[in-house]
C-alpha cells in the first residue's frame, strides 16, 4: 500500500467512526448508506488497479476519473436540490410568519387595556400573497 | 392628506420612539398620520407601551413577527396590513432608526398630488454626508440596478420611498433581506411599462451617524444582494 491510500483509508475510517458516534441515534439507515459507500471506496483506494481495469473496459483511461467524473455531476446536482429545498423551505416560514403578524397586528389608538385585534382571527391564508400583481 | 407610514424596526431602542414622536407631533399638518411598525423578531419585543399613544390625526398599528427575517419582509408585512386598512392618500416607506427626515417627508409626497404614482427619495441631490466608500458602492449598484431594472435612478437604494395605492398594490415584496430595494425598483419598473405607472425622484437628506453605520448594510451586504438576487432568480416560480 502507498502512503497515499493509508492517507485516504485513515481519512475514511476517521468520518465514519465521527459519524458512527454523530448518527447513531436516529441515522441508522444513512449511517447503513455510508457504511456500505465508503466499503467500496475502501476496496478502490486499497485494489486501484481494479477501478483501472473498469475504466479501460469503457473507454475512460484512468479508474480514479472513472469514479470522479459521475460524483462530481451528482454531487452538483445533490448541491443545488437542496439549495432549492431549503430555500422554498425558508419561503414557506417567512409567509406563516407574515400571515401571523398580520392576524395579530394591534391598532394602539383602541382602548390599551385590551388591546383589540384588526380584524376577528380568521383562517390564515398562507396564499396571502397578491399572485395577481406578480405577473405585473 | 391621509399618509400610512411603514416602518419596519429591529432592535430599535430609543429611536423608534423618538422617530414616532416627530411623526405624531406633526401629524396634524399633514391631515392624518398612522404608522405601521413591524418589529421584525427584536431581541426584546417591542411593547405598546413604549410607544406614543395615539391621537386624533395619529396612531401607530404595531404587528411583530415571532422570528427575524428581514427589512424585506416587515416591509412587506406591513404592506399588506396597510392595503388591508382602507385608503391612504400616500404609503411611505421610512426607517425607525432616524435616519430618513421628517422635515423631507412633505417634499416626498408631494409629487403624488401631481400625476406621480411613487416618489424615490435621492440623497445625492439633499444635504447628506455620505461617506466616500458608501458613495463607490451606492454608485455601482445604480449600474447594476440600471441594466437589471431600466430604471435610471440616481440613488439605488434609498429605502425612504412614497406610493399611492396603485402604485404599492403592485409592487409585492418576496425579497426578505436587503435585496428588496432592487425588487422594488424591478417591480415598479415593470408596473410603469405595462401599467403607466409614474415615477419622481426627490431629494431627501440622509443622516449618518455612527448608530447607522453601525447597524445598517456593510457595502460587503453588495454581494449578499446579489446573492438573493440569483437565487430567487433561479427558484422562485418553480415550485
Amino acid at each position: 500500500m502507498t502512503l497515499a491510500s493509508i492517507g485516504l483509508l485513515a481519512l475514511v475510517a476517521t468520518l465514519l467512526v465521527f459519524d458512527f458516534v454523530a448518527l447513531r441515534k436516529g441515522g441508522t439507515k444513512i449511517l447503513i448508506l455510508e457504511v456500505a459507500a465508503f466499503f467500496g471506496a475502501g476496496i478502490l483506494i486499497v485494489r486501484p488497479e481494479f477501478a483501472n481495469w473498469v475504466a479501460h473496459k469503457v473507454g475512460i483511461w484512468r479508474g480514479v476519473d472513472f469514479v470522479i467524473y459521475p460524483l462530481v455531476v451528482w454531487l452538483f446536482r445533490e448541491s443545488l436540490l437542496s439549495r432549492h429545498a431549503r430555500w422554498r423551505e425558508s419561503d414557506r416560514v417567512t409567509r406563516l410568519v407574515q400571515a401571523l403578524a398580520v392576524r395579530d397586528a394591534v391598532d394602539l389608538s383602541a382602548s390599551p387595556a385590551a388591546p383589540r385585534l384588526l380584524r376577528t382571527p380568521r383562517r390564515l391564508s398562507l396564499r396571502g400573497r397578491t399572485r395577481g400583481a406578480e405577473s405585473a | 392628506m391621509a399618509v400610512c407610514i411603514l416602518m419596519p424596526a429591529f432592535n430599535e431602542g430609543g429611536t423608534l420612539a423618538s422617530t414616532l414622536l416627530g411623526l405624531r407631533a406633526n401629524a396634524e399638518n399633514f391631515g392624518r398620520i398612522d404608522v405601521i411598525v413591524v418589529d421584525d423578531g427584536s431581541d426584546v419585543a417591542i411593547r405598546a407601551e413604549q410607544l406614543p399613544p395615539a391621537g386624533p390625526h395619529f396612531t401607530v398599528i404595531l404587528a411583530r413577527h415571532a422570528i427575524n427575517l428581514g427589512q424585506g419582509a416587515a416591509l412587506e408585512t406591513a404592506r399588506r396590513i396597510a392595503l388591508g386598512r382602507g385608503n391612504y392618500d400616500a404609503y411611505v416607506t421610512m426607517d425607525s432608526d432616524g435616519q430618513h427626515r421628517l422635515e423631507d417627508l412633505p417634499a416626498l409626497i408631494a409629487p403624488l398630488k401631481s400625476g406621480a404614482d411613487v416618489a424615490f427619495g435621492n440623497r445625492f441631490r439633499g444635504d447628506s454626508n455620505v461617506p466616500p466608500i458608501r458613495r463607490a458602492v451606492l454608485f455601482a449598484a445604480g449600474i447594476f440596478e440600471r441594466i437589471v431594472t431600466g430604471l435610471a435612478l440616481q440613488d439605488a437604494h434609498n429605502g425612504y420611498r412614497a406610493f399611492n395605492k396603485k402604485a404599492l398594490t403592485l409592487c409585492p415584496i418576496h425579497q426578505s433581506r436587503m435585496a428588496h430595494a432592487t425588487e422594488i425598483k424591478q417591480r415598479i419598473a415593470a408596473a410603469q411599462r405595462h401599467h403607466g405607472v409614474k415615477i419622481a425622484e426627490v431629494a431627501v437628506s440622509i443622516r449618518y451617524t455612527e448608530e447607522s453605520l453601525g447597524k445598517g448594510q456593510s457595502s460587503l451586504g453588495a454581494f449578499t444582494i446579489l446573492r438573493d438576487l440569483f437565487f430567487r432568480y433561479l427558484f422562485e416560480g418553480g415550485s
